[in-house]
């Protein structure tokens, strides 16, 4: 046995061992430092945010409340009007804001952390507009054929598809403008008007069959007809086609399973972000009144809805250092939004969260879901650079 | 002692940084990245710790943040009381065998008290010196310490360097 100076002297003779190591790059450090603090920054944001809307939620609420006829109410109209359109308000305050930021972030370098982020945001914008009705807009989808029969009959169903029409006409159009800004920010992004079409196709596919899958929950209104199940045929044929043509009309195995994939993960995910909203929201309820079946059954489609998006990015995204990691952020980065985006829908309707979300905002779930979004996309775009021809699925 | 910079104090003492990191870690890319991190904690407080002692605030930050270090990469490291065996270097290389010996025998203790180990004997620092800066009572130094010296004393690497260097030291 040696003694504990011998140890130490070991020791000593060891670390000193050899020349002397070569100093490090100062830089690293600074620039993960600053990592670390812009990091922290986001987080405080995001707690202060949400904090926020803590401290006006109650008070909001109640004017909620009263102006969706929950009785005697001593609110002016006018404040209900305002209160109960709050979720658009809020939306278009952050588009504008955004809007504002886009000619600074276009001085920036493309790389940079900051322009990233904001190429992020708008890429997640354009997925939260088409959330907001997108579901709404694919039920008239599932029995096309009921409403043209209502128009002849009820006058109140044209007015509603007008409305839906025009709405929906809105929302493509915000879509389109938050693209037109993403691919200011970040040229390698999907071309705007295509790619508004483009998702926006998908998106209605993906809640067509969420729509289909949760109809016994629903209500036999939602069992499709033939006439439905040709219009998803459309859609899908239409979506395929138009991210064909956002590839530029090339034509080859590389695009079209891209394209393939690209329209997969946005159907699927539009159709996990309805049945995973749902089942958070009804499981809870179902297992305590014992209905294990109906649970059972939301837990498979949502398995399934999960699947079809991940099998969706592993055709959409090339191999990368971490291809799991980068396909699982693509569900994120595509089903969060879409989740936000109906739960502003819930808001504005006046529907309050139930079940596992009824503890907290819906307005506090969407604030964390577009920030989930906004971070796994910037993530997403700040992978290497894929290869010649791999940039339209952005 | 005079305000240093961050850079200049960076390409002074990052050397010798590493060396106690390699003594920690066991290996140089791994020593590298515990340099940085404790580089990069340091960095937002170096106005208020350039003026002190900004070695000893780094050290500490490199000692603690070895000791509590949870990410992935380095949860691969876990001590084993049978180290893997390497072959034994031919005396031409006493210098490698020397190193790699080491590095085997710290290999086997628990994280704290291998920082325990390099900052008293390595770095020099007093137990109430290494208690501050892995942010721990004096007394578990000294046990940390007591039963890191009872392996080390033990070790069959250390033991046959030792034999292998003639026994004079």
């Amino acid at each position: 046995m040696i003694t504990d100076d011998q140890v130490a002297d070991l020791l000593r003779d060891a670390g000193n061992d050899g020349p002397l190591p070569r100093p490090l790059d100062p830089a690293v450090a600074v620039s993960r430092a600053r990592r670390s603090r812009t990091r922290t920054q986001g987080l405080v944001g995001l707690a202060a945010v949400l904090g926020l809307i803590a401290a006006v939620e109650a008070p909001t609420r109640s004017v909620l409340d009263q102006a969706l006829g929950a009785g005697s109410s001593t609110v002016p109209a006018e404040q209900h009007w305002w209160a109960a359109l709050m979720p658009v308000w809020a939306l278009l305050l952050v588009l504008v804001v955004a809007g504002l930021a886009t000619p600074v972030a276009l001085r920036l370098p493309e790389a940079e952390r900051r322009r990233t982020l904001l190429a992020a945001t708008w890429g997640v914008l354009s997925l939260v507009v088409l959330g907001v009705l997108g579901s709404w807009l694919a039920a008239f989808l599932v029995t096309p054929d009921t409403l043209v029969d209502n128009l002849r009959v009820t006058p109140r169903a044209a007015a509603i598809l007008g409305w839906s029409a025009g709405l929906g006409l809105v929302s493509f159009v915000l879509c389109w403008i938050a693209l037109l800004a993403r691919r200011a920010l970040r040229p390698a992004a999907l071309p705007p008007f295509r790619g508004a079409l483009w998702v926006i196709l998908a998106v209605e596919a993906g809640y067509w069959v969420s729509i289909v899958a949760l109809a016994p929950g629903l209500g036999s209104r939602f069992t499709p007809s033939l006439a439905g199940v040709a219009a998803f045929g459309v859609l899908v044929l239409v979506a395929l086609a138009v991210g064909t043509w956002c590839s530029r009309g090339r034509f080859g195995p590389r695009t079209l399973r891209r394209v393939g994939g690209v329209t997969l993960l946005v159907a699927g995910s539009a159709c996990l972000s309805a049945v995973g909203l749902e089942a958070l929201q009804v499981l809870p309820r179902a297992l305590t009144e014992g209905r294990a079946a109906g649970a059972v059954a939301l837990v498979v489609l949502v398995a399934i809805s999960l699947t079809v998006s991940l099998a969706g990015a592993v055709l959409a995204l090339p191999p990368g250092a971490r291809p799991w990691a980068g396909r699982l952020l693509a569900v994120l980065a595509t089903a969060a939004p879409l989740a936000a985006g109906s739960l502003l829908f819930q808001s504005l309707t006046g529907s309050r969260p139930v079940g596992a979300l009824s503890a907290v905002s819906e307005r506090m779930v969407v604030v964390l879901l577009v920030a989930a979004a906004v971070s796994a996309l910037g993530a997403l775009d700040r992978r290497p650079a894929r290869a010649t021809g791999d940039d339209a699925a952005d | 002692m005079p305000a240093i910079g961050f850079e200049e104090f960076v390409a002074a003492r990052s050397p010798a940084l590493l060396r106690t990191a390699w003594l920690l870690t066991g290996d140089d890319g791994l020593a590298q990245d515990l340099v940085q991190t404790a580089l990069a904690k340091a960095w937002p407080r170096w106005d208020t710790v350039r003026h002190d002692d900004p070695e000893g605030y780094v050290r500490a930050i490199l000692a603690n943040t070895y000791a509590t270090w949870w990410r992935r990469r380095w949860r691969g490291e876990a001590p084993t009381a049978t180290p893997p065996e390497q072959q034994v270097e031919p005396d031409a290389y006493a210098a490698a065998d020397l190193r790699e010996s080491v590095r085997l025998a710290l290999a086997v203790l628990p994280r704290g008290q291998r920082a325990v180990v390099v900052l008293r004997h390595f770095d020099d620092l007093t137990e109430a010196q290494t208690a501050a800066a892995l942010g721990i009572s004096v007394g578990t130094v000294k046990s940390q310490h007591a039963r890191a010296m009872a392996a080390l004393r033990t070790s069959p690497h250390l033991e046959g360097l030792h034999a292998s260097r003639g026994g004079s030291r």
